[in-house]
């Protein structure tokens, strides 16, 4: 007897045969997003109810870490330091993103140039950068202050002044993602179709009239994006911190993530910096619905 | 993650449960990796290959084959020293056919993070070196064995080795540490700085030292600041400067006996109100820079001088500047300085002939022969009061090798040092040189924190 075609030969139907390669194909990203992405998180959640100090057997705390996070001056402070960081950087590097965008999708001599170099910064690694950008700023012996001296600027005490060493990890910070943020903006903006602003010249829109009712809107799909993900990667700053200040002057350029670094890794405490990093994913999930919520309201669907 | 070995050393706690140690040691490395979890999950492949690979052949000590011991040996002397200690090695090998030194040189920060990890996965060196300041942690929680039968067996003269470098290891009353070198911080100076503004030679005491400072300080440099500073000293990330100026007007951060938090005694309120002074009204001294930095600016000739350990010559040679090396100028009450030094430990777990050759090995590094070596070649005084100038080819090292009886400790037997260091001595340091409030209250703050973390029993 001879099966129908749409059988497989081992037995399984086509249907099954298809599920079982799509789960095929899947299986190495589940692997490996579950081995490295959801154990790892679901056993820090575990972690950050215990007292895991790598010298002795944890012990189970409940909420003593968490309660020792509230009354903790040091996370408080660089909680404040983790969301003004990202007030200040999140919209400066996405407004720069745009403009930059919008001059740079325009016709004009050297185009590929400019935008290649405020592209390139979004390639190099932000350490060596910090490194690069500690040197030219330093207020001794860097080459920025030095030049400023005679046009009569002074940097102060550079990343040494506790009041401005959180702009010169900002600074670096905006520097390093506008590009990459730019980028994304210019592929938006070239989805936008030209008739639509053919046929506002036509009825003479200006070209604010333009922005606002053609661009502005059909690059929120864009926007939000772009807003999710550069408000999370300026909640997890670190690397240039870690580069140029170390967290300092006293804690005034801490955020959570090198408080989670600090307390795991150099104080081997991983039960507390389990629990900061916890409520670190809380607040970025936070944040992010938020957007989410917003502009999902603001959406244009065309 | 924790050590499951150390349960055989706790009264009432049955089997070691090796069975369970992998799981463990895999489930430190899943551990807290959220938010870092990129960099993590790189490092903690990294640290899993590592492991494999550093242990794969060293691990089974007191084993061996043909009756040779192989002892292994982690440390992170990576820098200009490195080729020193690895001669060191060589050497031992050679002249011990009997045993055999595997050594694993890593950044510091590396070693750190190893070492636990790979203790409770059994697979832990058996000989390390790390920092003094760190040790007191590791011995309260007995990762290390006490190593006093290394003296009653004849192996290594008491008497022979520089007081404080033994201190450095004690912890109470002791020996989990055995020096792998020691030095006293000391005062460098630019001959070339000094000679231009007229001064002869190195300052004496704080009243020559003022007046040196000021006269040293001076230029327009970038936003107001002198083009050339007198003075520099890191005061985060760095071997501590402030508390070398505190003890000389009698003051200090804790006692010697470990418990007594001095840091806001009134002769640490007044010297730090005189420093804070010379720093902040006649800026005789950047403020808030790290070790790195001062090391950089004294390179850049920017900065006259600089209290710092051995390792910094090597760097002004390439920079070419012409330097001194001299004691701390002695303050109204003492000349004093604060120490630095790396320390041999031996696992809790080595026994038997794996710990007579980790001994053998550490006795014939502080050896004569060998000491006088590593201190002409790598820079570092030697760990032994009976070699003197004369052995000494550098003229700096034969200073270093001078001062070291006068080095004390920093915090003795501190299980909390770094975080000491890092929470609330550097932070109140750079506050108060920063005008962020009075020195006097600063410091009261700072030693009511210090109360909470100091190891009183």
């Amino acid at each position: 007897m001879r099966r129908s075609g749409l059988q497989a030969r081992g037995g399984l139907s086509l249907r099954a045969r298809r599920r079982l390669s799509a789960y095929g194909f899947i299986a190495p990203s589940v692997i490996i997003l579950g081995v490295f992405l959801a154990w790892p998180m679901i056993w820090s959640l575990r972690t950050s109810f215990y007292d895991a100090s790598q010298f002795a057997p944890p012990t189970f705390v409940g909420l003593g870490n968490y309660r020792k996070l509230l009354t903790d001056a040091t996370f408080r402070g660089d909680l404040v330091n983790t969301l003004e960081y990202a007030a200040v950087v999140t919209p400066i590097s996405v407004g720069l993103a745009l403009a930059f965008a919008l001059m740079l999708n325009r016709r004009l001599r050297g185009r590929s140039f400019f935008r290649a170099s405020i592209f390139l910064p979004a390639v190099l690694s932000l350490g060596v950068m910090g490194i690069a950008w500690d040197f030219v700023l330093d207020p001794n012996i860097g080459l920025l202050p030095r030049w400023l001296q005679h046009a009569g600027l002074s940097l102060g005490n550079g990343v040494h002044d506790p009041n401005w060493a959180m702009a010169y990890v900002m600074f670096v910070g905006i520097w390093k993602n506008t590009g990459f943020y730019m980028v994304m903006y210019l592929a938006g903006l070239g989805t936008i179709p030209t008739d639509f602003y053919e046929a506002a010249a036509i009825d003479g829109a200006g070209p604010w009239a333009r922005f606002r009712n053609i661009t502005w809107p059909l690059l929120s799909n864009t926007t939000l994006f772009v807003f999710v993900i550069a408000a999370i990667a300026s909640l997890q700053a670190f690397d240039q911190i870690f580069v140029m200040t170390r967290g300092g002057p006293f804690f005034k350029t801490e955020t959570l993530v090198y408080l989670i670094y600090r307390k795991g890794f150099t104080d081997f405490d991983f039960g507390y910096a389990s629990a900061a990093a916890w409520v670190l994913v809380v607040l970025v999930f936070a944040i992010s619905l938020v957007q989410n919520f917003y502009f999902s309201r603001r959406q244009v669907k065309y | 993650m924790y050590i499951d070995y150390l349960r055989e050393y706790r009264p009432g706690n049955s089997g070691p449960a090796m069975g369970a140690v992998p799981t463990a040691h895999r489930t430190w490395m899943r551990g807290d990796a959220v938010d870092l979890r990129r960099k993590l999950t790189v490092f903690a492949a990294l640290a899993a290959l590592g492991t494999a690979a550093a242990c794969g052949g060293s691990g089974s000590s007191g084993g061996g084959s043909g009756g040779t011991v192989t002892v292994s040996f982690w440390n992170g002397f990576t820098g200009g020293d490195r080729p020193g200690v690895e001669h060191l090695v060589d050497e031992f090998n050679k002249s011990h056919p009997k045993i055999h030194v595997n050594m694993q040189i890593m950044p510091w920060d590396v070693f750190y993070q190893k070492l636990l990890p790979a203790y409770g996965a059994g697979k832990g060196p058996d000989i390390t070196a790390m920092s003094a300041n760190q040790l007191a942690e590791y011995a309260s929680k007995r990762v290390f064995q006490p190593l006093d039968d290394a003296f009653s067996s004849g192996l290594i003269d008491k008497s022979k080795i520089v007081p404080g470098a033994l201190q450095a290891g004690q912890y109470a009353a002791k020996q989990y540490g055995l020096p792998a070198n020691f030095t006293p911080l000391l005062l460098y100076y630019n001959k070339k700085l000094f000679k231009q503004a007229g001064i002869a030679g190195p300052p004496a005491n704080w009243t020559e030292w003022t007046a040196d400072l000021k006269k040293l300080t001076k230029g327009k440099g970038p936003g107001g600041a002198p083009a050339q500073y007198g003075l520099t000293m890191g005061t985060h990330d760095s071997v501590e400067g402030i508390p070398i100026l505190l003890a000389g007007q009698g003051g200090g951060v804790i006692g010697s006996d470990g418990k007594t938090v001095t840091l806001d005694s009134p002769q640490s309120v007044q010297a730090m109100t005189y420093w804070t002074d010379l720093v902040r009204n006649d800026h005789v001294m950047p403020v808030g820079t790290s070790g790195a930095d001062a090391d950089k600016l004294m390179q850049a000739g920017t900065a006259a001088m600089e209290v710092n350990g051995p390792w910094l010559t090597s760097s002004l040679d390439q920079a070419k500047i012409d330097y001194g090396v001299a004691m701390v100028p002695a303050g109204p009450a003492a000349q004093t300085t604060i120490d630095d030094s790396v320390q041999f430990s031996v696992g809790s777990r080595v026994k038997g002939a794996a710990k007579k050759a980790a001994e053998e090995f550490i006795a014939f590094w502080n050896s004569r022969d060998s000491q006088i070596y590593f201190a002409n070649t790598t820079g570092f005084p030697p760990t032994r009061t009976d070699i003197g100038a004369a052995d000494l080819k550098n003229p700096n090292v034969a200073v270093f090798a001078k001062y070291a009886p006068k080095a004390v400790p920093l915090m003795p037997g501190q299980t909390q040092f770094p975080q000491m260091q890092s929470e609330v001595i550097d932070p109140t340091f750079e506050k108060i040189l920063n005008g962020k409030g009075d020195p006097a209250t600063l410091l009261k703050q700072g030693a009511t924190q210090l109360r909470s973390m100091v190891s009183g029993s």
